[in-house]
């Protein structure tokens, strides 16, 4: 075994290797390493340095390393080397070396001083490291990371944002920048109040005249998957896609149409499966798009669809809030309605039991009028009244025919055929209601007691006809004792019919008393009995 | 038999006097009617609409009036633009006076229905008194 020098000889004592298995060692390192000098000439290279510059000693001898170097960094590397040089401390630098194939690499390079036994510098010994892997792993991971904090960014805003236009544009704009599409566009349905829906677009990358002119994509083979929600579509080159321009009228592209080779398409869906639209992105290159973005848009569309869901679900808590508002108001319209009605019935009804006083011989006659007279009252309500299972408390509508059946049952004697109906379908309201049956209790009352009704064998006929805006009611008895003339005396049910049908009925009554029975013709305007 | 008489000596002033009843609900108007003859004044109407109140107020001149509020074609303000300052009026409403009225004549006495006529027809009657007194 060969010894050359005192700190070899101690190592090997303690490894029990040569110097010529340290220097097959130095050969054999992975990576390239050199030696120079005390002044930083080189003056050996291993084998790896060879391998990877392609050049000979004699070029890379002394400072020849330096035609191997990138010359935008070559300064600040000699400057780096001899500012080592000059203090003894150890060199660190990474620059970029060309290897035999013309590429630049870098290398993470580093030299330690050798001295000699007096403590002065005797050689550099330096090894770099190849750490373009590295570097590309650094750079993916800084790029992922950007492409992390964007995704990240866009969920948080899409988040926040109920305003539907707003959120598709942030995500279409996000999709653009990440997957370098040219453009993209994010083709979303809109359901109305009425539940009809539309389709609406945002568009990134380009003015949204390039798209305008184009009809929306339809259910195309291309389309398809994307709005059937069957998954997403990536393409190196639609145009050599199997699926692409089988339509007419177009067979691909419309003419004007941004040209696309490069083609990713992704549905977005809700929660529950519904396809609630597609984002579609572009570019006039091929194979644009890799995996990376297609998960990227996976993930845009998933964020896209919590979007458009929470920001339908504000919409729609909004319309119920309005909703049950405008409910509230119309709850205490109809209330306020109520009491009203109420306070005029009492109104009425104090009327009612002093003029029935004023008109009565004994209180027995009185009480029999006076619960005649509230009864015409109730089944007026009682027609008129909202069914308790209805929501609203509005009155409904009730008809003149079921009006004249109801109020002149209890005036009718037990003998068929003595009254006949006759006439259209007329709507009557609340307060036409009120007045027309006490008009027609009046009427029924005199004829119970006076007419064609006080004896069997009396006929009543009520008809009724529309005439312009009115109402023409005709009652005509027959069969009754026999009229001589008006009675002497004009009773108040009379005075009342005449009052109800010009004040609150908006029309008059005229009597034609013939021997054989009266006949009153009644004549109410139609909106008023509607009222 | 009647409600409540009235008072002789409080509504003497009315003895003769024209008042005009405006009033849709026939029972309310057939009361008031009926206690104004029998406190010896004349009652004229009863008007069921602004239209017929207008048409009584021109061809009978009525020195006093008890006025319901809302009428079948309308509110009872053009009844009382129509009438004459010396009018004693008494309104008798269930939904009160529209502001813009009770702005304009805060001097007009309004009873909430139902009110007995007695009590109406006493207010027109301090109201004749008092205008006879200026």
């Amino acid at each position: 075994m060969r010894r050359s020098g005192r700190r070899l000889a101690s190592t090997t004592k303690e490894t029990g290797l040569s110097a010529a298995d340290f220097a097959a060692m130095a050969d054999n390192l992975p990576e390239p390493a050199w030696m120079t000098d005390a002044d930083g000439s080189v003056v050996w290279y291993n084998r790896r340095w060879y391998d990877y510059t392609g050049g000979s000693f004699e070029q890379m001898a002394g400072w020849g390393w330096r035609d191997f170097h990138d010359p935008a960094e070559l300064s600040e590397t000699e400057e780096t080397w001899r500012r080592s040089l000059a203090t003894g401390k150890p060199f660190e630098l990474t620059f970029k070396l060309r290897g035999k194939d013309g590429v630049l690499r870098p290398f993470l390079s580093r030299a330690q001083p050798l001295r000699d036994t007096s403590g002065a510098i005797a050689k550099w010994f330096g090894v770099s490291t190849d750490i373009s892997a590295l570097q590309e792993t650094t750079l993916a991971l800084a790029g992922q990371t950007r492409v992390a904090e964007t995704l990240n960014r866009t969920a948080a805003k899409v988040a926040a944002e109920l305003n539907l236009e707003q959120l598709v544009q942030m995500v279409t704009d996000a999709a653009v920048q990440l997957t370098g599409a040219q453009f993209g566009a994010f083709f979303y349905n809109v359901i109305k109040r009425g539940g009809e829906s539309y389709t609406l677009y945002s568009i990134s990358g380009v003015p949204r005249e390039n798209f305008s002119k184009f009809p929306m994509p339809r259910n195309t083979d291309v389309f398809a998957p994307t709005f059937h929600g069957t998954g997403i579509v990536r393409s190196a080159d639609i145009t050599k896609d199997p699926r692409y321009g089988h339509n007419t009228p177009y067979h691909g592209m419309p003419e004007g149409h941004l040209p696309v080779r490069s083609y990713l398409a992704a549905p977005v869906m809700s929660r529950e499966g519904e396809v609630m639209g597609g984002l579609f992105f572009g570019h006039s290159d091929t194979g644009v798009f890799d995996e990376h973005d297609e998960r990227i848009v996976a993930g845009l569309a998933a964020q896209a669809a919590i979007g458009i869901d929470n920001s339908r679900l504000y919409e729609k808590a909004q319309r119920e809030i309005q909703d049950r508002k405008v409910a509230e108001e119309e709850r205490l319209l109809a209330l306020r309605e109520l009491n009203h009605r109420v306070k005029n019935l009492f109104a009425m009804v104090s009327g009612m039991v002093a003029m029935t006083a004023r008109t009565s011989q004994s209180t027995k006659d009185m009480a029999q009028t006076l619960t005649g007279r509230l009864q015409a009252l109730a089944k007026a309500h009682d027609l008129i009244r909202a069914p308790s299972s209805s929501a609203s408390q509005a009155p409904r509508a009730t008809t003149v025919r079921v009006m004249v059946e109801s109020l002149l049952e209890a005036h009718l004697l037990p003998e068929k055929g003595q009254l006949q109906i006759d006439g259209p379908d007329v709507p009557v309201g609340a307060i036409g209601a009120a007045a027309l049956a006490q008009m027609l209790h009046e009427l029924a009352t005199n004829a119970s007691k006076y007419g064609a009704l006080s004896q069997l064998g009396g006929k009543l006929s009520i008809s009724w006809r529309t005439e312009g805006p009115n109402l023409v009611l005709t009652w005509t008895e027959r069969g009754g004792p026999a009229v001589s003339g008006p009675p002497a005396r004009k009773g108040f049910g009379a005075d009342l019919a005449t009052m109800t049908a010009r004040g609150q009925l908006g029309g008059d009554v005229t009597y034609d008393w013939r021997p054989e029975g009266v006949l009153i013709a009644l004549r109410a305007s139609l909106e008023k009995l509607a009222a | 038999m009647s409600t409540g008489a009235p008072h002789a000596g409080a509504l003497s002033c009315l003895a003769g006097a024209r008042i005009l009843v405006v009033e849709d609900e026939p029972f309310i108007a057939m009361d008031l009617m009926l206690a104004i003859e029998d406190a010896g004044g004349k009652a004229v109407g009863p008007a069921t609409s602004v239209r017929e109140a207008l048409e009584l107020i021109e061809t009978q001149a009525p020195d006093a009036a008890v006025l319901d509020v809302n009428l079948p074609d309308g509110h009872v303000g053009a009844v009382i633009e129509a009438l004459p300052r010396t009018t004693a009026i008494v309104v008798h409403t269930g939904v009160g006076l529209p502001d813009e009225i009770r702005a304009a004549r805060p001097d007009i006495p309004v009873f909430s229905k139902p009110t007995p006529p007695i009590r109406l027809l006493g207010q027109l009657a301090a109201g004749l008194e008092a205008r006879k007194r200026n």
